[in-house]
């Protein structure tokens, strides 16, 4: 426990020092390919307060990405707005469209919970298809405005897109960590360990789910946003379940469920492997399978169960030494 | 408009019976072990790759067919050996996670083997019946009667054999089938087979009639949820019916009203039925809060 708390601000430490380190060096390519998993890091922890506090697995979050990343496109290319204003929007909308999809969905647990949501998110992929006159249909939205440049990035835009994509996972983590801490953080790992006990304690799980759904839903709108500006381009292939849906699922599971931190950590891992496989690239999405296989199977608890057992043993052996010392006296 | 409506139920028949015949292992497997074997679509996709690689050896078309079929069933325990009887007290999260997982792998390891672009097969019993209503292919009417010639299969399995009693015991209580003296590995492998066997000759018989690729899987076994959803559980009865009214529903969709609807249909049916009946149509009641 005691570790798992040094390990909250232990990552975050990290990833601000290779920041500061890495960002004025790094070339184009390894800007995006960051950029990417800042990106996908956001979505990752964000989900994670819904999959690893309440257990329920929901398979709608590719949508819900798609909804934000469909209303920065529209907003800023067809309406004229300015990027902020939009990102508020997407995540807002996105947000509200999560609630409603909760409300429906929380009538339903386990594995029916997963199908449902697996319906939705196969509904919404296909409005995005047929929606034409507002997502472009199966062409997309090209010429998506980039970013707005913040002061001293003007003339570096991939090291702007970095940046603000940070500054977006650093308000993501934050909040999930005021909500991990919350009264209904708690009440969500009630709703995960025993439903009924959590019930029959007067907890109001209803409320502590749907809220669980509707927070990871808002930062999965603020993550679409930040793609639609960063990619110039939005089309519906991104967002089919089996895409982005999944992946999340995947980069919490890799990274271990409830931890938060884990997460950004499988989300490194599993965008950065096939950049490092790329000689390999026909094998990439064969051993990205078989990396998944292999946590569910041999680590259910992910990196972060890993990392916690090392620390563990570290400590303990450290301990004994000192005892140890203490006897020689 | 009305005129073409014989045909688009005998379209939506034929559609639906492939369907029901996907369904039919998803639901045993479901049924009997709770596990949402979505690889079910992969070993449909290898039933057909399987057979397509031995026509293109030369063999005859119906002596393939039971071959792929075996050869898909190696696979199936293969999968609940190594993908699921580890975590099988691990809870849905972790079955369902592996279940993507191993169902991705297939994908992939097909897709190194054969390729990415899409494959055909002759139909090996060409022809057409015409009457003055609607006209059908001779291979349609085959596959429908294939559906329920599967659906008895499991059906006299089930009822009418000890290997069947087993496994209604073993769906209905694990210890208590334990304490009876039933071996439930072997039950267990016993239903992965069957329900592997059928989705190995779905796939062989129809891939004669659509195009084989790595991921033809997908959309038929999320269609088969949907199936589960509406027809119940473990209900092979459900799955037939399921199967069928979801062709027919997805034909007159597309007829009448847009093409582009039909899938949105289909999964806005699932929603709906979710919504209205938690644990399906047909599932058994439970209160859920």
């Amino acid at each position: 426990m005691k570790q798992e708390i040094t390990f909250r601000w232990v990552i975050p430490a990290i990833v601000v020092l290779l920041a500061v380190i890495g960002i004025p060096f790094a070339n184009d390519y390894l800007l995006y390919v960051a950029t990417i998993i800042v990106l996908m890091s956001i979505l990752a922890v964000s989900y994670d307060v819904l999959l690893g506090l309440t257990g329920y697995l929901s398979l709608a979050h590719g949508f819900l990405y798609g909804v934000g990343a469909y209303t920065t496109a529209y907003l800023t290319t067809n309406s004229g707005w300015g990027y902020w204003p939009a990102l508020v929007a997407s995540a807002v909308i996105s947000g509200v469209m999560g609630t409603v999809i909760a409300l429906v969905a929380f009538r339903t647990r386990g594995i029916y919970f997963a199908v449902l949501t697996l319906g939705i998110g196969l509904v919404g992929y296909q409005l995005f298809l047929v929606l034409e006159p507002i997502t472009g249909g199966v062409g997309g939205f090209i010429g998506i405005p980039g970013l707005p440049s913040l002061p001293g990035f003007a003339d570096a835009p991939q090291r702007n897109n970095l940046v603000i994509a940070l500054l977006v996972l650093a308000v993501a983590y934050g909040a999930s960590m005021l909500f991990l801490r919350s009264s209904i953080g708690a009440a969500c790992l009630a709703v995960r360990e025993d439903v009924v006990l959590a019930q029959s304690l007067g907890i109001r799980i209803g409320m502590a789910r749907l809220c669980a759904f509707s927070f990871s839903a808002v930062f999965a709108g603020a993550a679409g946003s930040l793609f639609a500006a960063i990619s110039n381009f939005v089309g519906p292939d991104d967002f089919s379940v089996m895409a982005t849906g999944f992946q999340t699922v995947v980069y919490v599971v890799v990274g271990g469920m409830g931890t938060l931190w884990g997460p950004v950590l499988g989300a490194v891992l599993i965008v950065a492997l096939p950049e490092i496989l790329r000689g390999a690239s026909t094998y990439a999405v064969f051993i990205y399978g078989l990396i998944l296989l292999f946590f569910i199977l041999f680590a259910p608890k992910g990196i972060a169960g890993f990392l916690l057992a090392a620390a563990k043993r570290m400590s303990r052996s450290g301990r004994v030494v000192i005892s140890k010392e203490a006897e020689a006296r | 408009m009305l005129e073409l409506l014989p045909q688009q139920l005998v379209n939506g028949l034929a559609l639906g019976s492939s369907y029901a015949l996907i369904a039919l292992g998803l639901t045993l497997v479901f049924g009997v072990l709770q596990i949402p074997n979505f690889p079910h679509g992969e070993l449909y996709m290898l039933g057909a790759s399987f057979t397509y690689v031995l026509v293109a050896y030369g063999m005859n078309f119906w002596v393939a067919v039971p071959i792929a079929s075996l050869a898909v069933v190696i696979v199936g325990i293969l999968l609940d050996q190594v993908g699921y009887r580890r975590i099988d007290t691990g809870g849905n999260l972790s079955l369902m996670i592996s279940a993507l997982a191993m169902s991705t792998v297939l994908q992939q390891v097909a897709t190194l083997i054969w390729g990415a672009e899409p494959h055909t097969t002759l139909s090996p019993l060409p022809g057409v019946l015409r009457t003055a209503y609607f006209s059908i292919g001779y291979y349609q009417m085959l596959i429908f009667a294939a559906t329920i010639a599967c659906w008895l299969f499991v059906w006299v399995v089930l009822h009418r054999s000890r290997l069947g009693l087993a496994i209604r015991a073993m769906s209905q209580n694990k210890m208590a089938a334990q304490l009876m003296g039933i071996d439930l590995i072997w039950i267990r492998i016993a239903t992965f087979a069957i329900g592997a066997l059928i989705g190995g000759f779905a796939g062989s018989l129809l891939g004669a009639s659509f195009p084989i690729y790595p991921t033809m899987g997908l959309n038929p076994v999320l269609k088969a949820f949907v199936i589960l959803v509406i027809g119940g559980v473990g209900n092979l009865w459900g799955a037939i019916v399921g199967g069928f009214v979801l062709g027919i529903l997805e034909i007159l969709v597309s007829a009448y009203i847009s093409s582009q609807l039909q899938d949105i249909g289909t999964f806005a049916v699932l929603v709906i039925v979710l919504i209205v009946r938690p644990n399906g149509l047909f599932g058994r009641a439970e209160v859920l809060r």
